[in-house]
This record gives structure tokens, C-alpha cells and sequence, in this order.
């Protein structure tokens, strides 16, 4: 699960509801939903995570000799 | 053919409102004859050098014009020619007026927005949905003016967690189309390497001049083309633009745009928070079950070798048993005999003997003798005393006893 930290957020959130989903169904040994649990708390704490420490970024579209790119700018 | 007048008037009419080329028209002319009636209906006659056309323009029409109608004022109508049986008249149905100037631009869209609908612009088919969880949304509009300050209010609020590009371009005047255009090309383009998940695409309010930019067919075309799907949010709720058919979702003012684009975060957390306890639950309960399914085994099933030795133990317990039952009976049988031995010793013969006590027999039929009528003169009888018998003969019998 390390590769979490790069999940997009949509799909934690349907990780989330499946493995939720999957517990709830049963019929997993208990080996499978203790990691599935684990799965899930990692995941719903990623969710919060990233809800909670992202700030709103504003990028300028700008227009060079190579193509485009964006650039931070400040609006206020 | 004889008709009744009103069979005529129906048949007009009915010719007359079914013709399609008599829907859907606009009409230029100059107003004369305006009366506003207090039923909020407004009548008027539409004339130019050589006719006159009677006009209604019902109150449910007439409450979002933009300014208010009067006689000498030339202006463009839209609606349809119907005919009122009453009076035997057509007149024009009136649903939209323009006052004349702006009446070119109007013919204008609905000219583009006739070909392009062929074109197939505005079909279904071509309508992207919207991500629901956007991570980068590009914002086509000016970089001044409060429309952009009111799309990232909106979005800080709801769901700060996202990246914002803008694109500034004019949004009116000569060049507006072109930039805009221009800046959904370059936003795609950069969503190549840098993806784009939505755009939104739009301006404040103003007249339909000031919003004609996004009408132009450049405008159309780059939303039409957009990979990105395009959030169109032109002016306020009444107006509408080319660009809103195209795009793929129209917004009625820039903030609902934003608001459509991203969702909201409290709604989220909530949501989020709801899953997380179902978790926990359900770890809880697998594990529950499994607990008391390891309990029932555990009472259920005993291993072969605890159930030799519950066997044995139980065994032991019977001999134990036996042997207390049989020690208790042999005790109780040996009580038995001890009392027996003393009773029979009591009742023995040979102890009364001892005490001087005899016994007769007859002889020789040997039966005790116990009264005198057992006996007679001269028959023997025996004697028995403690050591042995005394062989005697009767002499005399008397019946009595005498003490002396």
C-alpha cells in the first residue's frame, strides 16, 4: 500500500466503499477482512487527509516557445 | 360548400397555426396603437410602410422584457401567428421582442444556432459527463471582474482541495471570441501532459452585445472540440448563449458552475466519516463471530485423547462406586448377621437347659412332651439336659401341680 499516497482521491473513496462493501457482504476468512480493515483505515484516513491538508493552488495558464505550462499566482 | 362562420374560422385556424413557417418567426416592424392592459397582457400592431400585424404579448411573456414597449419604438418580435376566432383575426403571438438595432444579432444566433444544432453540436451523444472529484479545473474568463473571485470563492469554500488554472481572456468586445476559443485550444493542449479534468467557461452579466462573444462559431467550435469537458456559465439565469448549447453542461451563473464543478467537502468528510464507522463495525462483528464460532467448537468437539481420559475417569468413578456400594452392603449384611446370631443364641434350647430347664420327648416318636395327655403310666421318655439324654419310665400322672 505504499503506492496510496499517489492514489487519487476519487478512487480511495470507491476503495473505501468497496472494501466496506466487501466486509459487510461476509464470506471473507478472517485473515482477508483483518487486511481488508486495515486496507479500509488507511484508505478513509488517506480521504481525510487529503480533504483536510490541501490548500486551493491557482496556476496562470501561460504561453512560451515550447508549448504551454502554468505558474502560481497569487488572486486578491 | 356552405361553412357556418365559426366552421371557417376553425378551418383558418387550424391552417393557418398548423403552417410551420408561420412558428417560430420574427417580425420587424415599428409598434404603434401599444395599450398594457391591466391584465399584464400587452396589445399593439407591428407596421412598416406598406402592412400592420396585429400583436399579443401575454403577461407571462411580457414580465422578463428588458424594457418596456412603446408606440413609435421599432423593435424585432418572435413568436407565432395564431388566429383569434373571436374577432376573426390573425395577430402574432408575441414571446420575445427586441428593440431594432440588436435585432441583426438575434437574427444572427438564431441562424448560427440553426446550423450548428444540424451540425449536431448540441447533441446528447457529444455530451461529456463532469468528474465529480476534479483535481485540476481550468477557468476560462477575465482575470478582472468579479466572476473569477465568485468561482474561486465557491470553490475554496466547498472543496479547497484542488488546483485552479485560469486562462484570462477578454470575455467581450472585438477579440473576446478568439481568445476564448484560443484559451480552451491551449488548456486541452496542456492537458496532454498536464491533465485537465474540467473547464469552465464563462462572464459576468451584460446585454446581448457584451455577451455576443460567446455566440461567435470560434467560440462554439473550440467547446465543441474540447476533450475537457466544458462547464458553459455566461451571464445570469435568462440569458443564453450559443456556448451554453454546446458545452456540456450549462450553468446559470459562473458560482453555480463552480459549484457544479467540485463537490462538497463537509458532505465528503461526512460521507467519509460514515464508511469509516461501518468499518470499524464490521471488523468488530467478523471478528464476534468468528469468537463465538471458536467458543461453540470448543464446547462442541472434544479431542479423542480427552475423551479417553473423561472415559477412564468415569470409569474410576464407577468402581469406586461399586466398591463403596459393595462395602456398605457387606457392612450392612455382617450388622445383619452379628443381630441374627444374637437372636438365634437367645432363642437357643441349650441356653434354657443351662438355667435347670429340661425337655421331655416320647419315646420313641420323640415329640415334646409339653402335657400330661401326652404320656401315659409305664411309656418311656427321654430327658434332655445340658450333657446328654436320661432314658425314664413313667410311674404316675397327675394333673395338677404340686408345689410342695
Amino acid at each position: 500500500m505504499s503506492k496510496n499516497e499517489d492514489i487519487a482521491f476519487e478512487d480511495a473513496l470507491k476503495q473505501l466503499e468497496d472494501i466496506v462493501r466487501e466486509l459487510e457482504e461476509s464470506g471473507l476468512t478472517l485473515d482477508d477482512a483483518l487486511k481488508k480493515f486495515e486496507t479500509g483505515v488507511k484508505l478513509s484516513r488517506l480521504c481525510h487527509k487529503r480533504l483536510d491538508d490541501a490548500d486551493m493552488r491557482i496556476e496562470q495558464l501561460i504561453e512560451g516557445d515550447e508549448g504551454v505550462r502554468t505558474e502560481r499566482v497569487e488572486i486578491e | 360548400m356552405l361553412y357556418t362562420v365559426h366552421e371557417l374560422t376553425q378551418y383558418i385556424k387550424q391552417r393557418i397555426e398548423d403552417d410551420p413557417s408561420l412558428c417560430n418567426i420574427t417580425v420587424r416592424g415599428e409598434i404603434s396603437n401599444f395599450t398594457h392592459h391591466t391584465s399584464g397582457h400587452m396589445y399593439f400592431t407591428l407596421k412598416d410602410a406598406h402592412s400592420q400585424l396585429n400583436c399579443v404579448m401575454f403577461r407571462g411573456a411580457n414580465m422578463n422584457l428588458k424594457f418596456m414597449p412603446e408606440s413609435g419604438l421599432k423593435v424585432v418580435c418572435s413568436g407565432d401567428i395564431a388566429v383569434y376566432e373571436k374577432r376573426g383575426v390573425y395577430q402574432l403571438q408575441v414571446r420575445g421582442m427586441q428593440p431594432d438595432g440588436i435585432g441583426a444579432l438575434y437574427q444572427a444566433f438564431e441562424q448560427l444556432k440553426k446550423r450548428l444544432s444540424e451540425r449536431g453540436f448540441f447533441d446528447d451523444a457529444h455530451k461529456k459527463s463532469i468528474p465529480v472529484f476534479p483535481e485540476t479545473i481550468g477557468v476560462v474568463t477575465s482575470r478582472t471582474g468579479a466572476v473569477l473571485h465568485d468561482i474561486l470563492n465557491v470553490i475554496k469554500r466547498r472543496f479547497p482541495a484542488v488546483r485552479i488554472i485560469i486562462a484570462p481572456t477578454r470575455v467581450q468586445g472585438e477579440d473576446a471570441a478568439r481568445e476564448i476559443a484560443h484559451a480552451i485550444r491551449q488548456m486541452n493542449r496542456l492537458s496532454i501532459t498536464d491533465p485537465v479534468d474540467v473547464l469552465i467557461v464563462g462572464r459576468g452579466g451584460g446585454s446581448i452585445e457584451e455577451l455576443w462573444a460567446f455566440n461567435e462559431l470560434e467560440v462554439a467550435e473550440a467547446v465543441f472540440e474540447s476533450e475537457i469537458p466544458v462547464i458553459s456559465a455566461v451571464g445570469h439565469e435568462t440569458d443564453v448563449t450559443i456556448c451554453d448549447f454546446v458545452a456540456d453542461l450549462r450553468a446559470p451563473t459562473p458560482s453555480a458552475a463552480a459549484e457544479i464543478a467540485v463537490p462538497d467537502q463537509e458532505q465528503l468528510e461526512q460521507q467519509i466519516a460514515g464508511l469509516h464507522t461501518r468499518l470499524v463495525y464490521m471488523i468488530r462483528r467478523v471478528i464476534d463471530v468468528r469468537r463465538e464460532l471458536v467458543m461453540h467448537l470448543e464446547h462442541g468437539v472434544v479431542h479423542p485423547r480427552d475423551r479417553i481420559n473423561q472415559f477412564r475417569q468415569y470409569t474410576d468413578e464407577l468402581v469406586r462406586q461399586m466398591h463403596t456400594t459393595v462395602t456398605h452392603r457387606l457392612e450392612l449384611h455382617r450388622k445383619d448377621l452379628s443381630m441374627l446370631g444374637a437372636t438365634l443364641h437367645a432363642l437357643s434350647p441349650l441356653n434354657h437347659l443351662q438355667r435347670g430347664y429340661s425337655i421331655v420327648r416320647s419315646v420313641p416318636d420323640r415329640s415334646v412332651v409339653n402335657t400330661i395327655s401326652s404320656v401315659s403310666a409305664g411309656s418311656d421318655v427321654q430327658i434332655l439336659v445340658t450333657d446328654g439324654e436320661i432314658g425314664c419310665q413313667v410311674r404316675e400322672i397327675k394333673e395338677g401341680w404340686n408345689h410342695e
